[in-house]
């Protein structure tokens, strides 16, 4: 408005279009802001469409770049809730759990071990105890019927003697009784007597036979006593047992013992062979979990090394020691930055920087020289400057 | 931004492909309606630009279309061609000068401005625009008249195909492209008399809203940038909005030249983009008065002009262009086979193989991408002027309207 109202000032080429006449002192101020938005338009569209070419361009080129390019790296920065980390953690956190119920597994078992190792040493001590004592119990019994078989052979002897002193007693005695009977000078009544006081001796030899017999008794189930006793302890064959009732009732004490002590022991060994079982699967965890936590990503966050990733087509170009270098505008200015330091082992695949997949490949363990930064572009590249630059 | 556009995408393909095809059966009444008595004066208007004998060839064909002779006009409008058109066509029109008129321009000024002169100089009650390399089949006049069965009925476009089904494996794919266009993607404007594009290849209007709307169409242009390009679109939708039913009917065809280059199919779609852009940039403070299913498909595509793009171009930057280009694939190859079942009832050469259209699975998507951005930047763009006008006399900003009507007829365009 201001440019047509002053004719000191020169009019603009488009202000002779736009006007409708153009030495008119003023135009509709619709068509100067129509004029200004179209200019806007067209300056924004020219700068939006050569941001478009150039992007394109760019894009293309990078394209084709690293389409033939096989020296590039990507460094990897690792944040807490990196979605590899987090699962990486919660990898760890379920082998540790699974581990720890393995030993909560083992300090029941150990429980259910010392258990039957006690109840395995009490069984024997009792079957030690018992034998011992039905060993004694023998030997007393058995000292028992030597002294009756003693006793006996000298009741033997003394029957003996007393028989044949009462038989001649009662030769005599009758001989005695009978001549005086017939000779008269006795009474019936004194003969009958007589003949019954006779007959009471003879009773008295049957007394003593009984009590040998007795004796004699007495010393076979002594020694049937020890016997049994004796192989209560000894044998378990049935058709072996002994055919006593209180050495039965001892054996089935003794062989329940040792029942409980069989199975005790297998109690036992199976307690130590699921120990020994779980205890190479705490070790497999064990290792599982250092390997986990040892994980370049893990250290790598803990700020211990930095990591950068490689696909297996450009791991031809990857030594220990290869120097890595940093570029500007994506691979043009570049600087050595650093170095390889080892290739770590295990698979990883990751997002590429490149394209948009994932690639599998290996984490390199990185040196960098400038503190760190390097480790925040998109890609390293390896041995030499992509472009020469 | 991929739910609104899977949403966007799903609205314009129910419009397209199903809500068009259940209105094609419940209306089918409409889409039949015709007054066969309709007879008026009809006047083909031809502008040519260095048609060189074809002219002749095509002035010949249109006076052996069946109507009634005295009441079909034909009138070309030379603009200053530099070959021996304007020899062709007046040899032409000495063999029939009742009927044959053949005008020249002073100057070069172009397409509009030369149909423009020519409405003004006839009193036909219908006037037929007709592209100068289309071939129009026989039937065409009698066809679109008769669907002018009310007043209110301003407009009846013909169906258009591609006249060089076979010049390369664009041709081939745009055969196809053009097929489906017209069987199915207008339904449902025709449905509700309200099709938003009618071809500058073949269409009728009647001259009296021509006349009425010449101011609009003298004065168009977007904040004072004359804009020249899309304007069978533009008048389309200028006699919708004054009020006026357009219609589309299939049984009056044609055939045009499909671009068969690249550098050529990139232009047209380029044009085509901006067109599309302008149009709804002007259409949609008006697009209440349509009616609401209309205007829902209506606004649906025009938005889906801008986001369809903005995906591919998202599927580039993510890497997964070949995962959207093997999904065009499949919904490709159904339609291909769609086209097939219908390409049966056409002559043989007039059919193309339906796995051509299966480069549209790449076509469109770039096209796209590289002609609506360009599109969206280069709006004021006067680059497009048919027949080798330049435009450059026109001037920057188009002031209000007091000399004489100078545009009127759009140009050919078949909106997908």
């Amino acid at each position: 408005m201001s440019v047509a109202a002053n004719p000191d000032v020169p009019r603009p080429a488009w202000a002779e279009k736009i006007d409708l006449a153009p030495n008119s002192p003023r135009r509709p101020l619709t068509l100067v802001l129509n004029k200004f938005i179209v200019t806007l338009y067209r300056t924004v569209g020219f700068v939006v469409l050569t941001l478009i070419l150039l992007g394109l361009v760019s894009f293309l080129f990078t394209k084709v770049f690293f389409l033939f390019n096989r020296s590039w790296i990507a460094p990897t920065l690792v944040s807490p809730t990196d979605e590899r980390v987090v699962r990486l953690n919660a990898e760890i956190v379920q082998q540790s759990a699974l581990r720890d119920k393995l030993l909560g597994e083992r300090a029941v078992l150990e429980v259910s071990l010392r258990d039957a190792e006690r109840r395995e040493a009490t069984g024997m001590t009792l079957q030690e105890s018992l034998t011992r004592a039905a060993r004694a119990e023998a030997n007393a019994r058995s000292s028992e019927r030597q002294r009756l078989q003693r006793l006996s052979s000298e009741l033997d002897e003394v029957r003996s003697q007393v028989a044949e002193a009462t038989r001649q007693f009662a030769d005599v005695s009758r001989e005695s009784l009978d001549e005086q009977y017939q000779s008269g000078l006795t009474t019936r009544d004194k003969y009958a007597a007589g003949n019954l006081q006779l007959g009471q001796l003879a009773q008295t030899n049957l007394t003593l036979a009984e009590k040998d017999s007795e004796l004699t008794a007495r010393g076979e189930q002594m020694k049937r006593d020890a016997d049994a006793l004796v192989s209560a302890t000894r044998t378990l064959d049935p058709a072996r047992a002994p055919l006593n009732v209180d050495s039965l009732r001892l054996r089935q004490d003794f062989m329940r013992g040792a029942l409980d002590v069989a199975k005790a022991q297998d109690e036992r060994k199976a307690c130590t062979d699921v120990q020994t079982s779980l205890d190479r699967s705490v070790a497999r965890y064990d290792e599982l979990l250092k390997v986990l936590s040892e994980s370049p990503l893990l250290k790598a966050l803990s700020g211990k090394i930095t990591i950068a990733f490689v696909p297996y087509q450009n791991l031809t170009n990857v030594h220990t020691g290869s120097t890595v270098f940093a570029c500007r505008l994506g691979m043009f200015v570049c600087r050595k930055v650093g170095q390889i330091n080892q290739v770590l082992s295990g698979e990883v695949s990751v997002h590429s920087p490149i394209e948009s997949k994932n690639e599998r490949g290996l984490m390199l363990e990185l040196s960098l020289e400038d503190g760190g930064h390097a480790a925040q572009d998109q890609v390293l590249f390896l041995n030499h400057a992509p472009l020469l630059l | 931004m991929e739910f609104p556009l899977y949403l966007l995408v799903l609205m314009v393909w129910a419009n397209r492909w199903f809500v068009g095809l259940y209105l094609k059966v419940v209306r089918r009444r409409r889409f039949h309606a015709a007054d066969k008595d309709f007879e008026p004066t009809v006047a083909i208007v031809t502008p040519m630009f260095n048609e060189g004998r074809g002219i002749f060839d095509s002035i010949n064909s249109m006076l052996a279309l069946d109507y009634p002779a005295h009441k079909l006009s034909i009138i070309i409008v030379d603009d200053r061609s530099t070959d021996d058109s304007y020899a062709w066509a007046r040899r032409a029109a000495d063999q029939n000068p009742q009927r044959v008129t053949v005008e020249r321009n002073a100057v070069n000024m172009g397409k509009r401005k030369s149909i423009s002169n020519a409405v003004r100089s006839t009193d036909a009650e219908i006037i037929v625009s007709v592209d100068s390399d289309v071939v129009v089949d026989r039937n065409a006049i009698r066809a679109l008249v008769r669907r002018f069965i009310s007043p209110r009925i301003a407009a009846v476009g013909g169906r258009v195909f591609v006249s060089n089904p076979n010049d390369s494996w664009l041709t081939r794919m745009q055969v196809i492209k053009y097929f489906l266009g017209y069987e199915y993607l207008k339904s449902i404007e025709r449905a509700f008399h309200s099709v938003m594009c009618l071809s500058g290849c073949l269409t009728a209007y009647r001259r009296t809203v021509l006349l009425e709307l010449e101011p609009i169409l003298k004065n168009r242009n977007l904040l004072g940038v004359p804009i020249k390009y899309g304007e069978d679109r533009f008048l389309t939708r200028q006699i919708v909005k004054a009020g006026y039913e357009t219609y589309c009917t299939m049984d009056a065809f044609c055939w045009t030249t499909a671009p068969s280059t690249y550098g050529k199919y990139f232009s047209q779609q380029l044009r085509w983009r901006r067109s599309n852009l302008v149009d709804i940039i002007g259409g949609v403070t008006h697009a209440a008065r349509l009616h609401p299913v209309v205007a829902l498909h209506y606004l649906c595509s025009g938005a889906l002009l801008v986001a369809y793009p903005l995906a591919v171009i998202q599927k580039l930057i993510d890497g997964t262009f070949w995962e959207l280009a093997g999904f065009h694939l499949l919904v490709l190859a159904v339609l291909g086979a769609i086209y097939a079942l219908h390409a049966r009832r056409l002559p043989h050469d007039m059919r193309v193989h339906p796995l051509w259209f299966l480069a549209m699975a790449v076509v469109m998507p770039m096209t796209y991408i590289v002609c609506t951005t360009l599109a969206m930047f280069t709006l004021d763009s006067s680059s497009w002027e048919t027949r080798g006008h330049t435009g450059a006399a026109e001037p920057a900003v188009v002031a209000p309207a007091t000399a004489a009507p100078t545009e009127l007829v759009p140009a050919a365009e078949v909106g997908m």
